[in-house]
């Protein structure tokens, strides 16, 4: 073998050829060197090829890797996409991060789920708080869906209900309405559901297990889910116990009023009943005065006539009392002469001083004008029983009126009635209870003095009815001072005008022919005594009936007609007379019957005049003679 | 230190090659023994060197080639013996089949051998049964980074099949000699280097068993490793001791080189002389001649370390790996000759081409398992 066959790399083999000439001049020595060098020359050869492989092939991963990073890159940019969407979607925006760095859009994410998690605690929270204030709520509180069915009831509702949580759930919130009323009810919230009407208040009977009585008053508030109606959220409450007593309040309010209607038309009746015999007995004794009597004689009469008027007096005051409690007690409203009322007043009393030789006398400030408008019936009635208290309770001395301006304001004007007395006076402790019913200052009083303890409560009463106010004061053993202040007003006419005295000696009643119409025989007679005693021609009639008959066939100046009779009663009788007989022939009646009411509706049947029983006979003889002097 | 080496051959027995003037065989306490496996086992021979050496503790371990001055032989042994005169040996030995477990196997001989005053620990490990990376983490759990271990793992020539170590008498496969120096008279210098040149792209292991690999970067091993060599991938597995794999387990640890032993082309996997974890990061390493034979220079220069202060050595010990020796072929000497241009012929060298070198990568770092090394210790007295 040849040296230079074992020398393989070409650039070798032509530096040899170059620098050393021919091989065969080549010293056999140098051989294995030029071998050695051609080794390292074939390994750097093939160093630089595996070099350069392996540079393409790096280029090649690198390329590749690059793709797939871009890839990656790519994909993180879209999913990063579709991350922002989705959280946009519950509303969390991407203000705070760089959409690139996924780490940071980790950290970003990781914080809003602990955020999430600390307001889904809070809720958790809340939600538990607002459970335990149903699930412990004392009234139901529940849900009912679209169709109709519940979806949630808390406790209390199955408490109350009997229904167990099994059956409630497949029940339609009107399976628990009674049966009477699920028309109704349905109806109801039908309408309410068609009307939109947010929120509705109903009252309505339940159908429970137990089969008791329980009504429900329940609001209803209707639920949307995204903008449609998805159902109702009821709050009801058990209303059996309020409906129980509101029905009881009602039934109690009933019973009560028809009681105070018995009362009063017992009241009524009772007073009637008494004034008949009392009219006899009070007419009999003034007659049976008249007469030739012995001194011991006289003083039973007194006795009798005493007790009599005490007893017609607690009669009016009983009534007065009873009406101003039930309230049906009405004021006039009508100009009145203040100066008449006053006059009419103080002759009144005057007689009742002088007999008792006290002394008595009023005062009037002339600033107060004439012409008032009120009710002087009361007002009378508040001044008569305070001059009769102040003069029965003087045994001497003397007992002043006196009127005053107090307040005056365009047409309206506060006057102050004062009486004052010397009288006996009353206790600092008494003046306390002075005003209520039944309450004398003393009970020794009510035996020493009469009376039936109701007139000061009755005027306190009708005081206060005229908005004013009274006020006493008083020293004992040196007398008393009543002060009344009512707030009036200045009247542009007077519509009434208190009796006219008519001078009864200038005219009499002699030759008259009237017609008494009366069942009861005493009143009969008492009205006979005293008419013969007037010399008065009389005819009588037992009822309306039977004067009727007798009007058609006879004349007659006056009548005097009783209310309540048999077969014919006053009123109508009175009727058929006006209005079928067309007399204008005067017609007084005379009644038991002390209501206003009844005065009014004998003056509404077309009579003239009321008289009521037991009367004065001067008042009955006034009134005759005022009937034929005004027709005259 | 008194230094006489011999060389036994079949044909002429045991021959003197160098020896110091003063030598004397009563006085020797160390005889490092190199030699083939048929040698080693035909006991004749270490029966004479054990009967010359009457004092000295007799290290016998198989090769894949046996250094003796700048020569490499086959079929013979060669054989060190020293006289340390200043310096007190131990030798312990252990056997893996006893513990089954290279790191204890490790951790045992160090422990026997760690006492007052240990500057250095050389071991002589068989090369087939056990784990190297295994048995310097065993070591190294034990010693301190000061003392330095060096050594390396028996051959047996290119047949893989099973290694000899023995100490004196007791020579067996799994056996593992630790051999401590104590006193503060010697010096030590250890060096190692491989010459090869890291090229391509770093790549992750990422499925890998024990020394077996499968995956580098979610790819066939096998295959990307095939691509990279190109044409040359048709002679393998010869041609894969060309091209090994550069490995750091992490990114600071430093970088070993791991010979590729075997590849199945049916599992497509490969397997290699020394652990391939999971996570470590490598790259494909190629070499040539030159490179090889600079890499032995420069393991007694820049990739040398002495213990102590640097001192002309007496004695150089050279384990380097059949892989190289493979390669170099014909030219293997060089390699040899590369290290005495450095040291200087008056020093003595011995050593043998093994299965595996063991030193540290650097002074104050620990022990590591090297493959396709030059890997030097120096060994003198003051």
């Amino acid at each position: 073998m040849k040296y230079t066959d074992s020398i393989n790399n070409k650039l070798l083999k032509r530096q040899i050829r170059k620098y050393l000439g021919s091989v065969n001049d080549i010293h056999e020595g140098i051989w294995p060197l030029l071998k050695a060098i051609d080794q390292s020359y074939g390994h750097y050869d093939s160093d630089r090829e595996l070099l350069e492989r392996a540079m393409d092939l790096s280029s090649e991963e690198l390329s590749l890797t690059n793709n797939r990073l871009r890839e990656e890159l790519q994909l993180q940019t879209q999913v990063v996409e579709k991350l922002k969407n989705n959280l946009s979607k519950i509303q969390i925006h991407d203000a705070d991060w760089d959409s690139n760095d996924l780490f940071k859009v980790a950290e970003f994410i990781s914080l809003e789920i602990e955020k999430r998690k600390e307001a889904e605690k809070a809720l958790r929270y809340s939600r538990q708080a607002y459970k335990t204030l149903v699930e412990t709520a004392p009234d139901i509180i529940y849900r009912v869906n679209a169709e109709g069915f519940f979806t949630y009831v808390n406790p209390i509702g199955f408490e109350l209900s009997g229904f167990s949580e099994d059956e409630i759930y497949n029940m339609r919130y009107i399976d628990v309405v009674r049966d009477d009323y699920k028309k109704r009810v349905s109806a109801y919230y039908i309408k309410q559901v068609r009307d939109l009407n947010d929120s509705t208040y109903l009252e309505f009977p339940l159908h429970n297990v137990e089969d008791q009585e329980l009504w429900v008053g329940q609001k209803v508030q209707l639920i949307y889910k995204d903008g449609e109606y998805d159902g109702i959220l009821a709050i009801a409450r058990d209303i059996t116990e309020v409906r129980r007593i509101r029905e009881d309040l009602k039934k109690a309010k009933v019973e009560a009023e028809a009681s105070s209607k018995a009362k009063e038309a017992f009241l009524a009746n009772m007073s009637h009943e008494i004034r008949t015999p009392m009219n006899a007995i009070i007419g009999m004794s003034r007659l049976l005065k008249q007469t030739k009597i012995n001194s011991e004689q006289a003083k039973y009469l007194n006795a009798i006539s005493t007790s009599s008027s005490n007893l017609i007096v607690l009669i009016n005051d009983i009534l007065d009392l009873s009406k101003i409690e039930s309230g049906k007690l009405d004021l006039e409203q009508l100009g009145f002469s203040l100066s008449d009322m006053l006059d009419s007043l103080f002759y009144a009393q005057k007689l009742l001083a002088d007999q008792k030789g006290v002394e008595f006398h009023y005062t009037v400030d002339s600033n107060i004008p004439n012409a008032l408008y009120g009710d002087p019936y009361r007002l009378n009635q508040v001044l008569t029983n305070l001059i009769n208290n102040a003069i029965k309770f003087t045994p001497e001395g003397r007992v002043e009126l006196s009127v005053k301006l107090t307040k005056a304001l365009n047409n309206k004007f506060v006057i102050e009635f004062s009486v004052r007395d010397t009288g006996i006076g009353i206790s600092r402790e008494n003046l306390k209870s002075i005003f209520d019913a039944f309450s004398q200052a003393d009970t020794s009083i009510t035996r020493k003095f009469g009376g039936t303890g109701l007139g000061l409560a009755i005027t306190r009463h009708l005081v206060s009815m005229m908005k004013g106010e009274i006020d006493v004061q008083s020293t004992a053993g040196v007398g008393t001072e009543f002060k009344v202040r009512v707030p009036l007003q200045k009247a542009d006419k007077i519509e009434v005008k208190v009796e006219e005295r008519i001078e009864t000696d200038l005219l009499d009643l002699q030759g008259l022919q009237l017609l008494l119409v009366e069942d009861n025989r005493i009143n009969r007679l008492l009205a006979f005594t005293l008419l013969d005693k007037w010399g008065v021609s009389y005819d009588w009639s037992e009822n309306g009936k039977d004067a009727i008959e007798k009007l058609s066939k006879e004349n007659y100046d006056i009548i005097l007609m009783d209310m309540q009779m048999p077969v014919m009663d006053g009123l109508e009788a009175t009727m058929y007379i006006r209005n079928k007989l067309h007399l204008d022939i005067p017609i007084i009646a005379l009644t038991a019957n002390a209501f206003k009411d009844d005065a009014k509706k004998c003056i509404e049947s077309g009579m003239n005049d009321v008289i009521t029983k037991p009367f004065e006979p001067s008042i009955l003889y006034n009134k005759i003679l005022k009937q034929i002097y005004q027709k005259i | 230190m008194e230094i006489t080496q011999q060389i036994y051959k079949d044909d002429s027995g045991w021959t003197s090659t160098k020896s110091t003037k003063n030598f004397e065989p009563e006085l020797c306490n160390l005889v490092l023994a190199f030699g083939s496996k048929s040698k080693l086992g035909a006991d004749i021979a270490l029966k004479e060197l054990k009967a010359q050496f009457p004092n000295a503790q007799v290290i016998s371990c198989s090769t894949a080639g046996e250094i003796s001055g700048v020569t490499v032989n086959d079929e013979t042994i060669v054989a060190t013996a020293i006289s340390f005169q200043k310096t007190i040996i131990r030798t312990e030995l252990v056997n893996f089949e006893d513990y089954g477990n290279s790191e204890t196997v490790g951790k045992e001989i160090a422990q026997k051998l760690f006492t007052d005053n240990l500057k250095h620990v050389l071991i002589i490990s068989d090369g087939q049964l056990v784990n190297g990376s295994e048995l310097v983490k065993g070591t190294n759990s034990v010693l301190p980074i000061e003392i330095p271990v060096t050594g390396g793992l028996a051959g047996d020539g290119t047949e893989f099949e099973g290694t000899l170590v023995g100490l004196n008498d007791n020579i067996k496969h799994g056996n593992i000699v630790g051999i401590g120096f104590y006193g503060d008279e010697l010096k030590v210098g250890f060096g190692s280097h491989g010459g090869w040149d890291e090229f391509g792209p770093h790549r992750r292991v990422t499925k890998s068993k024990g020394n077996v690999l499968f995956e580098v970067d979610d790819q066939n091993a096998l295959e990307l490793y095939k691509k990279y060599l190109g044409p040359k991938a048709e002679e393998l597995p010869g041609s894969a001791l060309l091209f090994p794999l550069s490995m750091r387990v992490t990114d600071d640890s430093p970088s070993l080189v791991r010979t590729i032993l075997s590849v199945d082309e049916v599992d497509q996997t490969m397997t290699f002389a020394g652990d391939i974890p999971e996570g470590a990061t490598v790259r494909f390493m190629k070499s040539n001649f030159d490179r090889l034979i600079d890499g032995a220079s420069k393991a007694a220069t820049d990739g040398f370390y002495f213990k102590d202060q640097p001192i002309n050595p007496e004695l150089v010990l050279l384990i380097s790996c059949v892989g190289r020796k493979i390669v170099l072929d014909q030219r293997i000497e060089e390699e040899i000759e590369a290290v005495e241009e450095i040291f200087g012929d008056q020093a003595f060298y011995c050593g043998f081409y093994s299965y595996g070198e063991l030193a540290p990568s650097s002074t104050g770092a620990t022990c590591d398992l090297h493959n396709q090394t030059m890997t030097l210790t120096t060994y003198s007295e003051n």
